[in-house]
C-alpha cells in the first residue's frame, strides 16, 4: 500500500474521518468520484481457460474474479437417481485469506459464506436443473465444479462472482459421453461439445448496497470498494431474477434497519439491476 | 488485459477472445515430435520460444504484479514489500519468502491440493533461493519481501515462467536487482536441442535440463539436469538454453519499455 499523497495518508490513518470531510465537501459523490448509485466499469472476458468447459473472468473496477465450470463423472446417490451434483467453492487469494489491512491477522471466512449463497441462489432459482446433469440413470452423472477465484479483491465480490457465472454458464460447453454398452463404462469423447442446457431465463443478478451514516442520515452506497465496506454501517445483498423475482435478500451485520429504509434499498435495487441487465443486452 | 482506473459507470466492455488457442493435445511418440521439415507439433522451429505476452499492475493492492503468458502457461505473479519483517527477521538483509499455488482447473484432471504439496514446497524454496541471489538484498535490511505466484493455466514445466514473471514483477515493484533472472528449458530430441519445451515434449524420456541464468552478467543462477547425457550433448544442450535465455531476455527487455512508454507517455 503506497502513501503518496495527502489523500491517501488521511485514508490510512482514519478511513471514516476522510470520507466525513469528503462529504462535508462535496454533495452526493463518494473519493473515487462515482455518484451514491453507480457502478465500477465492468470488464468481461470469456472462455479464455483451457482446461476448463466454461470459464469467464470478470472486473469490477479493481475486483477481480475468475470462474471456471469443470465437471467429473459420478454415480448418483440412491435417493435421488437423476440428479448430478453441484460444488460452488470462493477462494480468495492467498494474500487476503488473512486480513492484510494494517498488517493485523483475522481469518476471514468470507468466502465460505459466499461459496453457500452461492449455491443456494443456483438451486432456489433453478438456474440449473440437477436432472439435467444425468448421462444415464442410476449410472452416471455430472457433478459440476464452479470454482471462483479471486485475484484481487476490492469490496462486492458477490455481484462480481454471480455475474461472472452468469456470463461462463452462458459460454459452457460440455464433451458428450456415450456408455459402452458391452463393459457398461463411460466413454468420454472431448471433442464433440455441445453448449450446456440450463435455464437461461433466470439470470439472477445482485446489487450490494453498503449503508454509510453520515450526520445522523443513512447514505446508500451501491457497489461498494473494500473501503467502503470496512466503514460501511451494514451490507445488503438483493438478488433479483429477470422477471423481476427476488431470490435472496441478505442483511449482514451493522445497526437496525428500519421497515421504509428497507423499502427504500430494495427500490434502488430494483433500479439498479434493471439498469444492468439492460446494459449487459447490448 | 490493461488495467483502466476509471470509475465512471461507463457501458460494460466485452472482450474478445484473443488469447493462446484452446485445443487439448495428445500424447504422441517421440519419434514423431519433429516433422521431417523440422517443425514442431505446434508449428515451431527447434530454436523458436513459445508465444510471450506480459501484462503489468494487475494487481492494483500490490507493490509489483506481472500477468505472463507464455504459451499455454498463464500465471499471475504478486510483489508485496519491502515491508517491517518480525523481530527476528535478519538485521541485515532483507528476507525474501514465496507462497506458490495453482487453481484447481489449470490442469485437465482437477487438482484437489493446490498449495503446500510437495512440488509446490520445491518450487517456492527454488524460486526463494534464485531471488535471494539476484535482490540487492542489503539495502532494506530488517524488512522482508512477498511473492505470491498463482498458476492459471499451467502447461508441463511451471518453474520457467515462474521465474521469468517474478522477475518482471520485482522490476514493475521497483526494486533494486543485480540483473534480469531468465529460465528456460531445452530437450534433445532426434539429434536435435529443442528449446522451451511444453507439456507433450517434457513427458518424453528424452534428455531435459533447466537453466537460470543472469543474462547481461552472464552468471548462472541455477541449473537442473536430471538425465544421463554424454558430456558432448550436455554442452550442446547448455549453448542452447543459453541461447534461449537471451531470446527471452530480449523481449522481457522489450515489455519493460513498452511498459515505460505507456506510463510516462512517450510515444
Amino acid at each position: 500500500m503506497s502513501i503518496d499523497n495527502y489523500e491517501e495518508l488521511q485514508k490510512f490513518i482514519d478511513l471514516n474521518e476522510h470520507y466525513r470531510t469528503y462529504l462535508d465537501e462535496h454533495n452526493n459523490t463518494r473519493p473515487d468520484g462515482r455518484k451514491f448509485h453507480e457502478n465500477r466499469s465492468i470488464q468481461i472476458l470469456k472462455k479464455f481457460l483451457q482446461h476448463s468447459y466454461g470459464s469467464s473472468m470478470i472486473r469490477f473496477g479493481n475486483t477481480t474474479v475468475i470462474c471456471s465450470i469443470t465437471g467429473q463423472l459420478a454415480k448418483p446417490s440412491l435417493k435421488s437417481l437423476r440428479s448430478g451434483f453441484i460444488q460452488t467453492v470462493v477462494l480468495l487469494p492467498r494474500t487476503q485469506a488473512w486480513s492484510t489491512y494494517g498488517r493485523r491477522q483475522q481469518i476471514i471466512n468470507e468466502n465460505l459464506t459466499l461459496s453457500q449463497h452461492l449455491l443456494d441462489i443456483i438451486y432456489k432459482s433453478k438456474l440449473i436443473n440437477l436432472e439435467d446433469l444425468c448421462i444415464e440413470e442410476g449410472k452416471w452423472v455430472w457433478c459440476l465444479q464452479i470454482d471462483f477465484q479471486c485475484l484481487n479483491n476490492d469490496g462486492n465480490l458477490f455481484d462480481s462472482c454471480l455475474l461472472a457465472l452468469n456470463v461462463a454458464l452462458h459460454h459452457t460447453y460440455f464433451p458428450t459421453v456415450k456408455i459402452d454398452p458391452d463393459t457398461q463404462k463411460p466413454l468420454v469423447y472431448t471433442k464433440e461439445l455441445k453448449h450446456f442446457q440450463y435455464n437461461q431465463q433466470q439470470e439472477p443478478l445482485c446489487c450490494t448496497i453498503a449503508v454509510y451514516e453520515y450526520e445522523q442520515e443513512y447514505k446508500y452506497l451501491i457497489d461498494p470498494t473494500l473501503e467502503e465496506e470496512n466503514i460501511a454501517k451494514c451490507i445488503l445483498h438483493y438478488v433479483l431474477l429477470k422477471n423481476d423475482q427476488i431470490c435472496l435478500i441478505h442483511k449482514t451485520s451493522g445497526a437496525p434497519f428500519s421497515i421504509d429504509k428497507f423499502h427504500q434499498c430494495y427500490s434502488f435495487a430494483r433500479e439498479y439491476i434493471l439498469e444492468l441487465r439492460r446494459k449487459l443486452n447490448q | 488485459m490493461s488495467t483502466p482506473m476509471d470509475t465512471s459507470s461507463l457501458p460494460i466492455k466485452n472482450k474478445s477472445n484473443q488469447l493462446t488457442s484452446t485445443l487439448t493435445t495428445d500424447y504422441i511418440a517421440g519419434s514423431d515430435l519433429i516433422s521431417i521439415e523440422g517443425y514442431r507439433q505446434d508449428g515451431r522451429k527447434p530454436n523458436e520460444l513459445r508465444h510471450f505476452r506480459v501484462s503489468f499492475n494487475v494487481v492494483p493492492d500490490a507493490d509489483g504484479s506481472c500477468y505472463m503468458e507464455h504459451g499455454n502457461c498463464k500465471l499471475l505473479a504478486t510483489i508485496y514489500g519491502p515491508y517491517e519483517g518480525e523481530s527476528r527477521s535478519n538485521q541485515e538483509q532483507a528476507i525474501i519468502t514465496c507462497d506458490f499455488s495453482m487453481t484447481s482447473y489449470c490442469v485437465s484432471e482437477r487438482r484437489l491440493r493446490t498449495f503446500g504439496d510437495m512440488k509446490s514446497q520445491r518450487l517456492q524454496m527454488a524460486i526463494q533461493r534464485v531471488f535471494q541471489q539476484a535482490i540487492i538484498t542489503e539495502t532494506y535490511p530488517k524488512s522482508q519481501i512477498d511473492i505470491y505466484l498463482k498458476i492459471l493455466q499451467s502447461d508441463g514445466n511451471d518453474y520457467s515462467p515462474c521465474v521469468n514473471a517474478t522477475t518482471l514483477a520485482f522490476i514493475n515493484a521497483g526494486i533494486p536487482m543485480k540483473d534480469f533472472v531468465c529460465s528456460s528449458t531445452v530437450g534433445y530430441i532426434q539429434n536435435k536441442c529443442i528449446i522451451d519445451l511444453n507439456q507433450q515434449e517434457e513427458q518424453q524420456k528424452s534428455p531435459q535440463l533447466t537453466l537460470t541464468i543472469m543474462p547481461q552478467r552472464d552468471d548462472i543462477v541455477a541449473l537442473t539436469c536430471e538425465s544421463r547425457v554424454h558430456h558432448d550433448i550436455y554442452n550442446e544442450m547448455l549453448d542452447a538454453a543459453t541461447r534461449a535465455n537471451l531470446q527471452l531476455f530480449d523481449l522481457m527487455k522489450q515489455a519493460v519499455i513498452n511498459q515505460l512508454k505507456t506510463v510516462l507517455h512517450v510515444l
